[in-house]
Order: C-alpha cells, then structure tokens, then sequence
C-alpha cells in the first residue's frame, strides 16, 4: 500500500494528517473498502507533534478527523445496510423464481406452465409488471403463436383484477393453477391467442427479438409495431420482451409491460425478467415436449382407431364379397343333387305308373338330401352374424377335451400326440362351442394331412395380448401355390371336401376378434397358429388383483 | 342296341343315366373316371359318349381330346352342370351341350338325333 499517494483527504496535508482514509488499491468498489490509517508518513504531522504549541492545532485536527471518521463510519454502515437489503432481496427473488420454477416441474399441462411463469412477472411480490404474456414458436406453421397472458387490457378491467389479487403472497396464487383455481381466463389472453405471427416475417421486432437479442431483454416501443400486426396486444405502450430458450431450442418470447400504471422500466426488472424466464424455460421446454409426446398419442391413438374401423369394415367388405360369391357357388353345389334328386323323382314317378317301385332310389334322393343339408348348414354357419355366447373358459380343458373327441377317428393311424401348454393357467373369453369346432376342424385337418402316420403337436403361449393356439402335424404340407387359396370359400383339394371348413373356421376365430396364420412346406407338415385376444374382463382382474 | 358310354363322376347321377337310357333301349357304358375312358372305349366301342365337363377343368379337356384322337367321327356330348358356358364349349370340337337337368328329355334327344346322323 502506498499511503501518500492514496490519501482520500489531501486537505488535510496542510493542515496535519495525523488519520486519514486511504483506498485500497486491491479492490475497486467505491466507498466500501476504504482503509483508514494513521498517515505516519505526512510531513505537516511530524512538524505539529515536534511543537508544543502545536497540540491545540493538533487537538483540533484530530477532533474533525475523528468527526470525518464517524461520518465515514455512517456512511459506510449505511452502504452495508443496503447492500444487505439488497442481497436478501436478490436472494428472496431468487428463492421466489426457484419455487416458480419448482411449480412449472409440478404442472401438469403447458397451458398451467405458462401461467404460472407470467405469475412470477406480475405478481407484485415477484417482478410486478401490470401485465405479461407469451408466444410459443410453432416449428409446423412456422409461427409465433400467442398462447397464454396475465393481466389486465386496461385500467377499468385493471382495478377488478388487482381487487382480487392484491395481497395474495405469489406462492397462493401458483398453488391455485396447480390445483386448477385458475379464476377466470384473462381477456388479455383471448386477445393474444390471436397472435400468429410468421417466423418468416424478419421486419417483425418480435420476430427480430427471437433472431437477434441473443436472450437479453429488449425495450420495444409502440412505434417499432407501426408495420406490424400488433392488435392482439391491446393498449400498447413500451414492452420488454425476452427470447424464451431452452439449452436445444428457441422455445418462444415472454412479452411484459406497465401500460396501466406507466411505470418506468428499471434495469432491475429488465433483468429479473431475464433471471425468471431462464429459469422457466428447462421446465416449460419439459411440458412442451409432454404436450408433443401427448398430442402425438393421441394421434397414435386416433390412426390406431382408423385401423380397427377399417379392418371391421375391411372384414364387413369381405364378408359381403364372400356372401355374394357364396350365392354363386351355393347355386353350383347346389346344382347336382338337385338335378339327381329331380332325375330320381321323376324316374320313381315313371316307375310309380307301372307299380314297380325300387327302394335303392330312394335311398339315393335320401342320400343326396343329406349331401345338400349338410352343405346347407355349413353355409348357414358360415354366413351367420357374428353372435357369440362368451364366457370365461379354461383354454387347456378345451384343448384336451377336443383331442379326446378325435381320438377315435385317429384309432388305427400311427399318430403320436404330443400336447405342450403354457405352464400357467389360461383363462379366455370365448364362445366355448365354436372355438371347440374351431379346433376339431383343425385337428381334423392334421390328421387327414396324416394319413401315412406322424406326429400331432398341439401347443400354447402368450403372446402379447393375444393368447396363441398352435396345431402343428408333420404330414403332406401344402403346396405354395394353395396356400393363397386355404380360407377361400369352396376351395378344397379334398375329394370329398365341401372347401367351407377353412372359412368357417376362420370366420369363428375373427369372429372373436383374433387372427390365424399357417405355415406348411411340401412332404415336411403344416402349422396353423390360432391367435385370440385375451379376454379383457380377465385382464382387467390381473390388473385389480395386482393393483 | 345303340352303345353309349357315360362319363360321369358323380355316382347316383351316373346311374341315374345309365337307369333311364337303358330303359330308353340304348346300351350303356357307365365310367365314373376320365382316367379310364381310353380302356372303355377300346373295350366298349360306343356310337357315341356323354362327356361330363366342368369349369376349368382341364382334366375333362383332355378326355375330350382324347376321345376325338381316338375316332374324330364319334359323337361327343358335353354334358355339364353350367349354363353360361355353354357358348365357350359349343365352338369346340364337341358334338352338343347339354346343360345338366333333373329333366333328361333334351339330353335323350340329343343323342337319338346325333346316332341317326
């Protein structure tokens, strides 16, 4: 330290300078780190202290030096006073945009996130601008869209709104957003949900605030809007606008004034504004990006409807498609009994004249009825609405009392079966009758497949939320080329086949809202894998009984 | 005894032609699968054949053709459970078209007028 050239109180050097206040070179904040020292080294000092008469002057230097001291001494305390003021104030700001900011994390929907934050600019306890507003950037229009505000549209709706809100600490205020006490939406905020502002527009001061403030607060006055649309904005006047940014995005741009009250802006707000918004903006981001992920589940979930309402309308189609070729095709099976039984009836006719009668052709009209019932009811099961008699069915029982059944016709073939259930349980919503003819016609299927011998697996698993029923056999296989072919109405590759037990069972296992694949190489066998949807009652008990 | 070979899978309606042509006077030849036509008609020599025929059903085709490798003069009468091909099947080298009926009238018709040719 070099005293004599710090020396705050030169005057004194002519008088005597027994104490005086030096600055301290090392820190540079005015008026607070003064160094008050005894100055030793003053010349007009060690010539009062050498002569007696001098002490009366001495006596006197000393008293105002001790005087100045004592002044230096209030001013000093009254600075630390502030500085401590403004420390606790600074502090409480900052605890106070903490505890916003803690809110927006709790909020459940970006509409609350951005209340709460213009909360924080005008609540009188927080920042205290008359009113504050913000416009989100929509990266699928390319604009800035006007999407929340607080505050008043002028002064007459100015005095209700303050009425009710004065004296009501910040904290109340964000917890009644949280818990959906969110009064009344303001007028200001249908005014600036009409703001749509085109990002493309670079004469636009806010679109210019976005681009170029690099996340400093701005002044705009009205007279920067003359150009511009600014009619969602009422009674303009000078406001402050601050570029919302996340670390990845610029998000948006929070609008704040004093256009009822006049209030100058201070440095201080400019940049209380900037401190809360940045401190908003991770947590606003965050409910951006719930409010995306919602929108685009809720899209998920309306494409996922189309899809369903289009595969009932797609099966409805093909059931109507099929109904009409059946008639055709019912025509032609129809045909060749009917031109036999009509043969034999008018030959038993003929006969009948000359009283010869032979019971073989009856036998034969009998037979060939049987034929044509037979096909009749298949058609009938086919072409029936789709009306189940659900209930709550334990799939293996089903399974294994189904086997049983084709245990007799499967006497006498060197058929092994092999059964590999789902070690648990198996509940299913099913029309047990139906899903038994569902199997039978499958099984029977494996056997005939098996003429020559094999072996019948029959197994089930989960898959998702469909339970899987596979019935596997080791027998011809089917060909490629009819594999397209399988669930075709009337199709069959069978002598004595009517090409409606494929159908029928697929139109029974659609029926219950699943699905069957197959796959079958030539001389190796055939899988067919029965999916059906696990019932949601029982779902819904795992649901309960896990809960 | 004019010879007439039928050719018909169906069984009961087989016998049914064969019951009632037979009654008619006519010799019938009843076989029941288009593989054995050949040996029938070596064996059989008929005046004149009813031939089933289905849609797209090559297998019937190439018994036709067969028939007509054998004799090109003989007779052959598709007989047939389809009306609206009958068109497609007449400009073939077929003799007749007979749509199936319960009413054998028109095919007993057919064949008297084709043996008197």
């Amino acid at each position: 330290m070099q005293p004599d050239n710090y020396c705050l109180y030169p005057e004194y050097h002519h008088k005597s300078c027994l104490i005086s206040i030096f600055r301290n070179p090392d820190v540079d904040i005015a008026g607070v780190q003064d160094d008050i020292t005894v100055c030793y080294g003053c010349e007009r000092f060690k010539r009062i202290a050498s002569r007696g008469i001098g002490r009366r002057e001495a006596d006197q230097v000393i008293g105002d030096t001790v005087i100045k001291l004592m002044q230096q001494l209030a001013y000093k305390n009254d600075k630390l006073k502030q500085t401590a003021a403004e420390l606790k104030s600074t502090v409480e700001q900052l605890t106070l945009f903490k505890s916003i900011a803690d809110a927006i994390a709790r909020s459940p929907s970006l509409d609350k996130s951005l209340r709460i934050m213009l909360t924080g600019a005008t609540s009188g306890d927080a920042i205290g601008f008359n009113r504050a507003g913000v416009l989100l950037v929509n990266e699928y229009t390319g604009t800035l869209e006007g999407k929340c505000a607080v505050g008043p549209i002028d002064s007459a709706e100015a005095q209700a709104i303050w009425a009710k809100v004065s004296g009501v600490p910040v904290k109340q205020l964000l917890d009644n957003i949280l818990a959906d006490n969110m009064n009344a939406e303001f007028t200001l905020e249908s005014f600036i949900r009409r703001a749509k502002i085109p990002l493309s527009d670079k004469n636009n001061p806010l679109v210019q605030v976005l681009v170029y403030s690099n996340s400093q607060t701005l002044q705009l006055r009205a007279a920067d809007f003359v150009a511009s649309d600014i009619s969602w904005w009422p009674n303009i006047s000078d406001i402050m606008a601050v570029p919302l940014k996340s670390e990845q995005r610029v998000l948006g741009l929070v609008l704040a004034d004093n256009a009822i009250t006049g209030k100058p802006f201070t440095d201080e707000s400019a940049e209380a504004l900037k401190s809360l918004v940045n401190a908003c903006a991770p947590g606003i981001e965050n409910s951006i990006l719930q409010q995306e992920l919602f929108l685009k589940l809720k899209e998920l979930e309306r494409v996922h409807d189309l899809l369903r309402a289009n595969q009932k309308y797609l099966v409805h189609h093909e059931r109507l498609a099929d109904i009409g070729m059946l008639a055709t095709k019912v025509a032609h099976e129809f045909k060749i009994p009917l031109v036999t039984i009509g043969g034999y009836a008018r030959r038993l006719k003929a006969l009948a004249s000359t009283g010869r009668i032979d019971s073989a052709l009856i036998e034969i009209i009998i037979s060939e009825i049987d034929r044509l019932l037979t096909i009749n009811s298949e058609i009938l099961e086919y072409s029936r609405a789709p009306k189940l008699s659900l209930r709550e069915c334990d799939l293996c029982e089903l399974l294994t009392d189904a086997i049983a059944q084709m245990k007799d016709r499967m006497a006498g073939m060197a058929i092994e079966t092999g059964i590999e259930f789902h070690k648990k349980k198996m509940m299913i919503k099913i029309d047990p009758e139906r899903m038994r003819q569902v199997v039978l016609n499958l099984v029977a299927n494996a056997v005939e497949a098996m003429k020559k011998g094999g072996r019948l697996t029959i197994r089930t698993r989960q898959d998702n939320d469909y339970v899987v029923i596979e019935i596997q056999d080791t027998g011809e296989g089917i060909a490629a080329e009819e594999m397209d072919n399988l669930f075709r109405l009337f199709y069959t590759t069978k002598s004595n086949g009517s090409g409606l037990g494929l159908p029928v069972t697929k139109k029974i296992i659609d029926d219950h809202g699943g699905f069957i694949n197959v796959r079958s190489k030539k001389g190796e066998g055939t899988t067919f894998y029965v999916h059906l949807p696990v019932a949601e009652s029982s779902e819904k008990k795992k649901k309960d009984s896990t809960a | 005894m004019p010879k007439v070979m039928v050719v018909e899978d169906e069984k009961n309606l087989l016998k049914l032609y064969k019951d009632e042509l037979e009654d008619d006077g006519f010799e019938v030849m009843p076989v029941d699968n288009g593989r054995q036509v050949l040996s029938a008609l070596e064996q059989f020599r008929p005046q004149l054949v009813v031939l089933d025929i289905k849609l797209g059903d090559v297998e019937g085709l190439e018994v036709l053709e067969q028939i007509k490798q054998f004799d090109r003069g003989l007779p052959v009468i598709l007989n047939s459970a389809y009306s609206s091909y009958k068109a497609n099947f007449s400009s073939w080298i077929a003799d007749d078209y007979i749509v199936k009926s319960p009413d054998l009238t028109e095919l007993k018709e057919s064949i008297r007028r084709h043996l008197a040719n």
